[in-house]
């Protein structure tokens, strides 16, 4: 995959070859347990999987203690990881995985249901909501109360572009499927959204 | 105007997720419904919202710190073994998890019905026995001690034997009850009665 994203960029092949040859080593050394090439892995990836759980979670704070885990847990199971598939399909699949757990877990810490099509609400301040950026906050917020299934289809297609066959894989569910969760979400969110401007004008 | 076209389908459309035969025949809907036309235009309107959210951005400081507490808990993390490790990466990458497992299920399930098959069935003429135990239990007292020698008690543990052993099966000769013959003088010494009897103690 970041191969073929490369390749789309107008990069050399040589290039290509010299980057997939990079990671490699990168990663046989850090499976052996050197860690300044995990370390190297790590500034590659950490931003994505930062703001990938950022999107699925709607808090930065929460984001924070899911992106340690995920690294964590790939420096763990780095030795299981086949060199010769992108690692960033593989962290994509943690990051999911681990927020899924993260987000159980908080609610049922916080007795919150969630459900489908739940109103999203407003903070008291309706002027701060609507201000420049904070309707993407309120978005966040709507999107984070999402069921867990259309909240990741559509982070991972909506918001990170990725193509529906590779969100299908991410989630190891069929593309069929994925369309129509990523169709249900973008119904839910715009009512949502709608729904909570009309009130505040 | 009322249609049947779903938001749902709408949305697929505006993400650009329908065939191109479906989006044409959309597209020509929507020349002509104006709520659907209305819907549309508001859904990608939000799109575009969404897309906005795709420049976020997190501060140099709080990625650094972030770096740091992740590299701080690596280098302290234990991890299992070299061997273990090597084995795992042989299992996963050689092999494939799965299919190991499913290899030593295999091999379970095998062994385990070679290991049944190797259980000898149980001999047809024991329960013949032992029903011929049962009987021998109301043959008369005064005739057990001619009839057969003397029988063992009856086991306290009674076994459960499959249904097919539990059939009555045809016994054999030395199997059949034996049948005496008695002899009865009387006062006339040319009157002799004669008369058999079976294992029962019943006249035949």
């Amino acid at each position: 995959m970041e191969v073929a994203k490369l390749w789309m960029s107008g990069i050399e092949p040589e290039r290509v070859d010299e980057a997939s040859g990079k990671m490699a080593r990168l990663l046989e050394r850090a499976i052996a347990g050197d860690a300044a090439s995990f370390e190297a892995i790590l500034k590659l990836y950490e931003r994505r999987v930062l703001l990938l759980s950022w999107r699925l979670l709607g808090n930065f704070e929460d984001a924070q203690d899911v992106t340690q885990e995920v690294f964590l847990r790939a420096y763990k199971y780095l030795h299981r990881f086949d060199t010769t598939k992108p690692v960033e399909g593989w962290l994509v699949r943690i990051t999911v995985n681990v927020c899924r757990d993260f987000g159980r877990r908080r609610q049922q810490r916080l007795k919150v249901s969630s459900q489908a099509g739940t109103p999203v609400t407003a903070s008291s301040d309706p002027h701060t909501d609507f201000a420049a950026g904070e309707n993407q906050e309120l978005l966040r917020r709507a999107i984070a109360a999402l069921p867990e299934k259309e909240r990741a289809a559509f982070v991972l297609r909506d918001i990170e572009g990725r193509p529906t066959a590779e969100v299908a894989a991410i989630l190891k569910s069929s593309e069929t499927t994925v369309r129509s969760q990523i169709s249900i979400a973008r119904v839910k969110l715009r009512k949502a959204i709608e729904g909570l401007t009309e009130k505040h004008l | 105007m009322k249609c049947d076209i779903s938001e749902e389908r709408l949305a697929l459309y505006v993400g650009g997720e329908l065939n191109a035969a479906e989006a044409d025949a959309l597209h020509e809907h929507l020349q002509v419904c104006n709520t659907c036309a209305a819907v549309s235009e508001a859904l990608r309107e939000f799109q575009g919202t969404v897309k906005a959210l795709r420049a976020d951005s997190v501060s140099p400081i709080a990625m650094s710190r972030l770096h740091r507490e992740i590299m701080n808990q690596v280098v302290e993390q234990k991890r299992s073994p070299e061997w273990w490790r090597q084995l795992e990466r042989t299992l996963f990458l050689g092999v494939r998890w799965k299919y190991a497992l499913a290899g030593i299920a295999g091999v379970i399930a095998i062994g385990s019905l070679a290991i049944l098959s190797q259980q000898e069935p149980q001999p047809v003429g024991s329960v013949a026995t032992e029903r011929t135990q049962t009987a021998g239990l109301l043959v008369p007292d005064e005739f057990r001690s001619t009839t057969a020698p003397a029988e063992p008690p009856p086991s306290p543990i009674v076994r459960k034997k499959p249904m097919a052993a539990r059939r009555p099966q045809p016994a054999t000769p030395e199997e059949l009850p034996r049948q005496i013959m008695v002899k009865l003088f009387t006062d006339d010494p040319h009157i002799v009665i004669y008369w058999s009897i079976d294992g029962n103690g019943e006249t035949q």
